[in-house]
């Protein structure tokens, strides 16, 4: 047998070499930025190695060589699997943060299985690509199912057996029997799948609670992803202070809004303080708390009111936070109460007129009108275009055709006889 | 040992070998006691299969024109005369016919006859 | 005390790829020791046959067994017994023939280096170059030195030594014929050169559009196939003859040529009752296929 591997090494030394020194010359030189190129080394030697014994019909001499199908298979199919493997994991491992690590493994099982599985199968270097994006695709839709049950992880090893399993089964030309051998692998792939899922929850739960907070908040990040994993949703909330980048916060309240069961655990003193920290994250809140504000009972009208003297700081300029705020309002809007935006409409404030004008958008019937038509002459541009947005979505459809003609006419010249011109209009179609 | 074999021939080729064998045996050619080429050879030499040849020494050796020692080879018969087997019985049974025929119309009994047999065998060997 | 190795058909009924027909057979048996020539036109299923006794491909239905193994279910077990000599199973021709011998022999537990010995001095081939570069004959050649040091006991030649010159083609029925009577090994060989086959096969079947149309000894198919000319007898008035079991009759009233497939001597009698007689003539196994697989059209 060792005969057998000796001849095969010295048939493909080129491209194993190939592939080593690439990953060599990345690794330690920093000479090929592409992590991909041993990888396309490898699916070349597989071509060569198994495919292309088919073409020159060496495979059938193969096969009726002394001996047994296991050891044939340990040849061509295990000993390729598992260089495969070693060469993404040489090639791109490192280059990974600690939880992306976790999840990229079992996806180099099922890439790995799949460069064999596609070797063995095909009988044709055309036969041997298509096979390659037909099984991936396969393999995507497969998984797409399984990773409800066994999470991504888990789904990831039993898809990975499962096509290692097909690959003895087409190896032997199919004298396995196929029930048989699919059973057996099943059984087998399911605990270890289960097993495989269970361990990297471990793992991910254990550098939450030890790894610096970057790694905390990827593993968690990461928990949240696969599956509503309270703890981790728990262990966030804690540390969600101290989250340093806005990205990652940005990232953490995607997941938690993706999920309907997940919701961040803190008190309304903690989200006041997190909301007071600055100005981006205070956006990321915001706006995050707008998507999920069913989940927070002490959102309402009043608390978000009071939030208003962080935004507002008197610079005249409503900044992304202004806005943010704002559009989280919108969402209560039975519980608005307008008059407080009429002292708002009729101060001097850039800040507070363009809140204002940002939560009376979109409300289905007029609000406020007086108050709306005396800011149609304010001097900035910008309030005087969302003003006449305002009012064009009030009026009706019958209107509209007047109004486009009108607006025709002053071809955005908001001068001082236009806006009178537009005045009139509204005054008349919506005033009372 | 000269053959000719023709493969294309109407008769089968042990049937040729068997045939050619057989003259040469009664011709004189293959005297007494002469070691026949062992299937191996005679396959060898004349083009043909081993089968054909070892068929052909099996059906001589039930014509016993040949016996066939193992380990050591196909050797012509000892014992063969000018005349084969059937023929010499052929001769004698005649002669004998009248011998019986003339027993039987004299009442000589089986056991008188073959003293008689017995004694003249005694006198002439 | 030399148990046949039995080749048992059943049932088969196999799909080609490429041709109308069906390779169909019902039951058949192949044990005789020595040569079996399996005969028959490009395409009427010679190598098909071939590659589903060696248990690598599987008929599309029905089955064969070598003694009670299906060939193609145990193939893994049985692959040692029965070796496939094609085209279609290649040596790495990148390496040469001495390392292709070594790779083998250092993984065959039953080498044996008698026969080594014997055929690298018999068959004389160049071992120290590159596989690549030998001729047809040397690769059929070398396939056959690799496949016999491991003594298969069914041999399956398909149509390799077909493209060699004469000598060497005969060197190697004189081999295989060696080999078979040495170790009572059934060899196959597959081919469309009778008159080879008229010396070495010890049995015969024709294979004629995925059909067996004889499965028989040569030695009992010359016995029945007969031509025979055949002459009005003198001072006899010739009757036309009404001669049961002929093939072809040709008869003017004076002179005419009788084919058969079923003879014996009360053929012989009876014409000479009708007052013709007979006389065999020369009937190669090549006239007799040619007319026979004709006649079943």
């Amino acid at each position: 047998m060792l005969s057998i591997i000796k001849f095969y090494i010295k048939q493909h030394y080129v491209l194993i070499i190939a592939c080593l020194l690439t990953i060599v010359l990345d690794r330690v030189l920093g000479l090929i930025r592409l992590d991909s190129l041993p990888i396309l080394l490898a699916w070349v030697l597989l071509y060569q190695f198994n495919v292309s014994e088919k073409e020159k019909k060496n495979w059938y001499f193969f096969h009726s060589l002394p001996i047994s199908l296991s050891q044939k298979a340990l040849v061509k199919i295990i000993i390729p699997f598992f260089f495969v493997l070693m060469l993404y994991i040489s090639a791109r491992y490192t280059t990974l943060s600690v939880h992306e690590k976790q999840g990229m493994f079992a996806g180099y099982l099922i890439k790995a299985s799949i460069f064999v599985f596609a070797s063995i199968y095909a009988r044709s270097i055309v036969s041997y690509v298509l096979s390659c994006f037909g099984i991936f695709l396969v393999v995507e839709i497969v998984q797409f199912i399984l990773v409800e049950v066994f999470g991504y992880v888990g789904s990831e090893i039993i898809i990975a057996i499962t096509l290692l399993t097909l690959s003895y089964i087409y190896f032997s030309s199919k004298r396995i029997q196929v029930k048989k051998a699919l059973s057996i692998a099943f059984v087998c792939a399911i605990p270890l799948g289960l097993a495989g899922e269970a361990i990297n929850r471990k793992l991910n739960h254990w550098i939450m609670y030890n790894g610096d907070i970057q790694k905390q908040i990827s593993a968690a990040v990461f928990l949240l992803e696969q599956k509503d994993d309270h703890e981790a949703a728990k262990h966030i909330s804690k540390v969600i202070n101290a989250i340093p980048t806005v990205k990652q916060l940005e990232s953490v309240l995607d997941t938690f809004s993706s999920s309907s069961n997940l919701k961040i655990e803190l008190s309304v003193e903690q989200w006041d303080q997190i909301i007071s920290l600055d100005q981006d994250k205070r956006e990321a809140i915001f706006n995050y708390l707008r998507q999920d504000y069913r989940k927070y009972q002490w959102l309402n009208f009043n608390k978000i009111k009071s939030y208003e003297s962080l935004v507002f700081r008197g610079n005249n300029e409503c900044r992304t936070d202004c806005y943010a705020l704002a559009k989280l309002m919108k969402k209560f809007k039975d519980e608005i109460d307008w008059n407080h935006f009429s002292d708002y409409l009729a101060s001097s404030s850039l800040e507070k007129i363009n809140f204002s004008l940002t939560v009376i958008e979109s409300q289905d019937a007029p609000v406020l009108l007086p108050e709306i038509f005396n800011i149609m002459d304010n001097p900035s541009k910008d309030v005087q275009e969302k003003v006449i947005d305002i009012l064009s979505g009030w009026t009706t459809e019958s209107m509209a055709n007047e109004l486009d003609k009108l607006k025709e006419e002053i071809e955005n010249d908001l001068g001082q006889a236009n806006s009178i011109k537009l005045k009139e209009f509204f005054r008349a179609k919506l005033g009372n | 040992m000269n053959l000719n074999i023709n493969p294309q021939a109407s008769n089968p080729i042990y049937a040729q070998i068997v045939e050619q064998i057989k003259n040469q045996i009664l011709s004189g050619n293959l005297v007494a006691g002469t070691q026949l080429p062992s299937v191996r050879q005679l396959a060898d030499q004349l083009d043909v299969n081993s089968l054909t040849i070892q068929k052909a020494y099996k059906l001589l050796e039930l014509k016993e024109m040949i016996i066939i020692k193992k380990g050591v080879g196909a050797f012509v018969h000892d014992d063969i005369q000018q005349l084969p087997k059937k023929e010499k019985r052929k001769i004698i049974s005649e002669q004998l016919t009248n011998i019986i025929q003339q027993v039987n119309e004299l009442n000589i009994t089986r056991e008188e006859f073959d003293k008689i047999v017995d004694d003249l065998w005694g006198c002439l060997k | 005390m030399g148990v046949l190795e039995m080749i048992t058909c059943h049932n088969i009924n196999h799909k080609f790829k490429k041709s109308k027909f069906n390779l169909f057979i019902e039951q058949q048996t192949f044990e005789a020791k020595g040569i079996t020539a399996f005969i028959g036109h490009n395409g009427s299923g010679k190598s098909t046959m071939l590659s589903l006794i060696a248990g690598i491909m599987k008929p599309t239905n029905g089955f064969i067994q070598y003694y009670d193994k299906d060939v193609f279910q145990m193939y893994e077990k049985i692959k040692n017994d029965i070796h496939l000599l094609s085209w279609d199973i290649a040596l790495y021709n990148n390496i040469t023939g001495e390392e292709q011998i070594q790779l083998v022999k250092s993984i065959s537990p039953d080498w044996d280096t008698n026969v080594e010995e014997n055929l690298r001095q018999e068959l004389r081939i160049p071992l120290s170059q590159k596989i690549l570069l030998l001729s047809h004959g040397e690769e059929a050649k070398l396939k056959l030195l690799i496949s016999l040091c491991r003594k298969p006991k069914v041999l399956l030649i398909d149509e390799i030594a077909n493209d060699l010159d004469t000598s060497t083609r005969k060197m190697i029925y004189k081999k295989l014929d060696q080999y078979s009577y040495d170790n009572e090994a059934i060899v196959f060989v597959a081919t469309n050169i009778v008159t080879d086959m008229e010396r070495y096969a010890s049995q015969i079947v024709l294979i004629d559009k995925g059909k067996i149309l004889l499965n028989e000894s040569l030695d009992s198919i010359k016995l029945r196939f007969k031509k025979l000319i055949l002459r009005q007898k003198e001072n006899a008035i010739a009757k036309d003859p009404k001669i049961l079991y002929h093939t072809k009759l040709e008869w003017d009233g004076q002179s005419g040529l009788l084919i058969t497939n079923n003879f014996n001597e009360n053929l012989i009698t009876e014409l000479l009752t009708h007052g013709i007689d007979c006389e065999l003539m020369p009937y190669s196994l090549e006239e007799i296929i040619t007319d026979y697989s004709g006649k079943k059209e």
